[in-house]
């Protein structure tokens, strides 16, 4: 057998390995995630209540109406957050890409302060969100493009720095002067799980699922795109079309995670970099494991943010910057030259 | 004021005792002893890889000996201050960087660094040195241009002009003359000659053109795989061996008609075949 | 010689056994420059909630004895030691941006792009929290501290702070740090929350004269250290090798031209909170129009950076009346496209 496929079936054993442990891994860290909080609650009575729920029962009251939905939220936003990730470093080819860093999460922040204060709640506002991060991305892709290397990792570093940081003035100017929206805000602006509501994210489901299964669709041409340009249009690959697809999904998935949840950081950066290391570079496995790690680094990540100061709550995205960043750090110093 | 020397005498200007350099793992120059004698050439010539430059910049203090010692008018150089050291010896490294916009004149006036004080920028000393030193290199008329425009040559120029404003009686060059056109090398190596002859400089370089180097040195020193394979002194004359042995040709051996120094033609080796 | 130096646009000055090269063009336009940092001032003095009519200018500096107690308070407790803060401050911030640029060969290097800003805020905001009464004027060593202990952090991650990924490394740093921050952010009294988020905005609205003073004392010794080495600095820019060539000891050199645009920025935000890119523009800006070497380059730094300050906070105090805009926030807001002007005009080399 020669090398390439023999890779190619440990890559596959590996997978095959690695699904149901996530998936394991995924439902204890739920049970004990819906545990934690100012009342712990044990793992019996949580399965009991996800089982035979009793209506009487005031910890059974608290898992459904306001736990699960946590819960949910986490696991809907850091699959996301863990999908978009993947596509996002196939795009750049660039194992620094993050949401968070290339002003996705700026510009979805932005969109959303925008029109908090302005007073449009409105149901779509996944989509504005998704609409605001889609929009920064563009700008941070097209600046980033220019001159003779094209995209290199330091450029589109940068650029996004750059956008990021102007347009975090700009939200951060409507705050100060907008002392309501302020106070609505200040958690959910680092990136944070609680004060949710069920419709956030019934509101959010399409949008995830359209993003999902974008993703889905252009898996095989991203393992194309991988191997450079000209080899991709040498296979017959729309290097545009599947680079819109791709930006596209991207900005869906950033905007259901940052409508959600807030701009929540370095999952994105996490996910595949793990991923890639311990099971494979293949996008079509890489997917379904990103999600389920996205969830999982989420739950752990939410966890230790409300553990870590009890009885304070930590916000989450605090807890994924402390993490994140020094592994940025980590990549970086390898990566770059 | 330029020192004016007399090149009868054959005094040791820099020692090199037992000297092994490289980089921490990697020894590089294996135990090598000579003298570099005073206001003369010496050039260092060897293949690629054989350690020339190491040598060079183990000389000029850049680098720190494994072993051994440099010794600079009797006194180890490593361990005199630096700024004192380069009152003494300077040197034309071989990829120098040029600062956006630099222009000639404020490349040069760089040269007088060693001499110059916090509230002494420039001394009478300082703009006669200068002076000087873009005559003797002819870069007088391009000075107020910037550096990154100019030619190879005249860049080359504009560098050995900021050596020599340092008014050091030691010059150390690494291959100065590589990836000039041929007018320029011959340009460099004639004023690196005058340098020795009329203006009292000591002058070490380091060469990847043979017959250059036989032309112009007063002292040749072969390097093979960091070890010193021969020494040809003035006068002496260079035996075709130790061309075959140090850069691996087989050679023809011709005279200079200008100089009556020899001029060596290589041909690939043939096991056993000299001509 | 002369004709060599005239036409490069030099003169020499002589005083026994001093001498100096002057460049008079960039003399005079460091000249103008200050003029107009002044001329800014002073109209800066007049405008505002109260303002002060333009004849009065003279009496409201002079003979302040003169002025109604209102008058007296606007220009002397509010407006005087903020415009002056404005210019300290960014006159600090561009001394520190044009030397961190020179000894890391970096165009795009400054101290706030790499964390220090951030570290500086930890400690200062953590000093607020555990010691609320500490006076204002201690602020300023606990943030340097915390300045210093990021930037080592970088230099020892990153090793070699000639790379571009230097910057790249600290700005990874500098989230961590700001991560912490955000732990103050969210779960202090949200009153503290505010006026800690304008403080970290840039805001200079909280300058008095004591810590006018403080920042005086933090910005001289490193603006000296800064000019005593610019001319070794110069040579450094040729390469390692022609600088130890020439004497230059490296390592002294880059110790201290990194540690006092450190000190520099960590002494600024420690006042005033960041001002954005600063450091990055103000270098950009006087390279672009003043000749010269590194003490060309500091000076037009600082007069640049100073007069960036003062403008932005003006604008921000004056332009949106009542609603007052911190100074930083407008300065990211002009920084951000001049960072990518900067990136547009490297897109070849990145």
């Amino acid at each position: 057998m020669s090398s390439l496929a023999k890779r190619s079936v440990r890559h596959h054993r590996r997978f095959v390995l690695a699904l149901p442990l996530s998936l394991l891994l995924l439902f204890s860290l739920a049970v004990f995630h819906i545990g934690v909080g100012a009342r712990p609650i044990g793992p019996y009575t949580v399965i009991q209540a996800l089982f035979h729920f009793d209506a009487k029962n005031f910890d059974h009251r608290i898992i459904v109406s306001l736990r699960l939905l946590r819960l949910t939220a986490a696991v809907l936003v850091g699959a996301a957050l863990g999908v978009a990730g993947v596509l996002l470093q196939a795009l750049i080819r660039n194992p620094l890409g993050e949401p968070h860093i290339l002003g996705l999460n700026a510009g979805a922040a932005f969109a959303v302060v925008v029109c908090t204060a302005l007073g449009i709640t409105s149901a779509s506002q996944s989509l504005i969100a998704a609409a605001g991060a889609a929009a920064l991305f563009s700008l941070v892709m097209l600046l980033s493009s220019a001159g003779r290397g094209g995209v290199t990792p330091l450029k589109v570093m940068l650029c996004g720095v750059a956008l990021s940081a102007m347009i975090s003035s700009l939200t951060a100017a409507i705050l100060i002067l907008d002392e309501q929206t302020l106070l609505a805000m200040r958690t959910w602006l680092v990136g944070d799980l609680s004060g949710l509501r069920w419709e956030s994210i019934h509101h959010a489901i399409y949008p995830l699922l359209a993003g999902l299964l974008l993703a889905i669709s252009i898996a095989p041409g991203m393992n194309i795109l991988a191997l450079g340009d000209n080899m991709a249009r040498g296979l017959g690959v729309n290097l545009l079309r599947i680079r819109l697809v791709a930006m596209l999904a991207i900005a869906l998935l950033c905007g259901v995670a940052v409508s959600i949840a807030g701009p929540l950081g370095f999952i994105g950066l996490l996910v595949p970099n793990i991923i890639r290391r311990l099971v494979t570079e293949d996008i079509r496995l890489m997917l379904p494991l990103s999600a389920l790690l996205g969830a999982v680094l989420l739950l752990m990540a939410d966890i230790i943010a409300r553990v870590l100061l009890a009885p304070q709550e930590l916000a989450t995205g605090i807890m994924t910057a402390l993490v994140g960043a020094p592994v940025f750090v980590f990549i970086a110093s390898r990566f770059l030259k | 004021m330029l020192k004016h020397v007399e090149n009868t005498d054959y005094r040791p200007g820099i020692e090199l005792k037992n000297l092994s350099a490289g980089y921490r793992n990697n020894t590089i120059v294996h135990d090598i002893s000579l003298a570099i004698p005073y206001g003369k050439m010496t050039v260092l010539v060897g293949a690629n890889g054989s350690g020339k430059s190491t040598l060079l910049s183990t000389m000029a203090r850049m680098l720190k000996p494994l072993a051994g010692s440099v010794l600079l008018d009797g006194k180890a150089i490593h361990q005199q201050a630096t700024k004192a050291v380069s009152r003494q010896l300077g040197i034309l490294p071989q990829s120098p960087l040029v600062p956006e916009g630099l222009t000639v004149f404020d490349l040069v006036s760089r040269g007088r660094f060693p001499w110059q004080g916090f509230l002494q920028q420039w001394s009478e000393e300082d703009e006669q040195a200068v002076e000087q030193a873009l005559d003797l290199t002819g870069t007088r008329d391009f000075a107020h241009l910037p550096v990154d425009s100019l030619s190879g040559g005249q860049r080359q120029r504009c560098w050995i002009a900021m050596a020599l404003a340092q008014q050091t009686p030691f010059i150390l060059l690494d291959e100065p003359t590589t990836f000039l056109d041929l007018r320029y090398q011959v340009e460099i190596l004639e004023l690196l000659h005058n340098l020795t002859r009329h203006h009292g400089r000591t002058v070490v370089v380091v060469l990847h053109d043979l017959n250059f180097a036989i032309n112009y040195g007063d002292m040749l020193v072969f390097l093979k795989q960091g070890q010193l394979q021969g020494i040809v002194h003035e006068g002496e004359n260079c035996p075709a061996e130790l061309i075959q042995s140090v850069f691996e040709v087989d050679v023809h051996m011709s005279t200079n008609p200008l100089n009556g120094k020899p001029f060596f033609m290589p041909f690939p080796a043939r096991s056993g075949k000299t001509s | 010689m002369s004709r060599a130096m005239r036409s490069a646009g030099l003169r020499t000055l002589r005083l026994g056994r001093f001498s100096r090269v002057i460049r008079p063009k960039t003399l005079g336009y460091g000249l103008g420059l200050a003029l107009l940092a002044i001329i800014v001032l002073v109209s800066g003095v007049l405008q505002g909630s109260l303002p002060i009519p333009a004849s009065d200018i003279g009496r409201a500096l002079f003979y302040p004895q003169t002025l109604t107690a209102e008058q007296h308070y606007v220009v002397w407790d509010v407006r005087l030691p903020r415009l002056l803060m404005a210019l300290l401050c960014g006159a600090m911030l561009g001394l520190a941006g044009a030397a961190m640029q020179s000894i890391t060969r970096n165009g795009l290097a400054d101290p706030g792009l790499i964390g220090v800003k951030e570290g500086c805020s930890v400690v200062v905001l953590t000093l607020i929290l555990l010691f609320p009464t500490v006076s204002l004027v201690w602020r300023p060593l606990a943030g340097v501290v915390g300045g210093l202990l990021v930037a080592l952090l970088v230099v020892v991650l990153s090793r070699d702070f000639s790379r571009p990924r230097f910057v790249l490394i600290g700005i990874g740093v500098s989230w961590f740090f700001a991560a912490g921050i955000g732990i103050f952010m969210t779960t202090a009294d949200v009153r503290n929350v505010q006026t800690a988020l304008v403080w970290m905005s840039g805001s200079l609205h909280a300058a008095t004269w004591p810590l006018l003073l403080v920042a005086l004392v933090w910005l001289l010794p490193a603006a000296m250290v800064l000019f005593i080495t610019a001319r070794a600095s110069d040579v450094a820019l040729m390469g390692n090798h022609t600088a130890t060539g020439l004497g230059v000891r490296l390592p002294h050199l880059a110790l201290l031209r990194f540690i006092a645009p450190v000190f520099l920025t960590a002494a600024s935000v420690s006042c005033v909170g960041s001002l954005g890119f600063v450091g990055l523009m103000a270098p950009h800006m006087a390279r672009f129009w003043l000749r010269g070497g590194q003490t060309a380059l500091l000076w037009g730094s600082a007069l640049l950076g100073a007069l960036l300050v003062l403008v932005t906070d003006t604008l921000g105090r004056l332009a949106f009346a009542p609603l007052q805009i911190p100074a930083g926030i407008v300065i990211a807001l002009v920084g951000g496209p001049f960072f990518l002007l900067l990136l547009w005009r490297r897109r070849d080399r990145l």
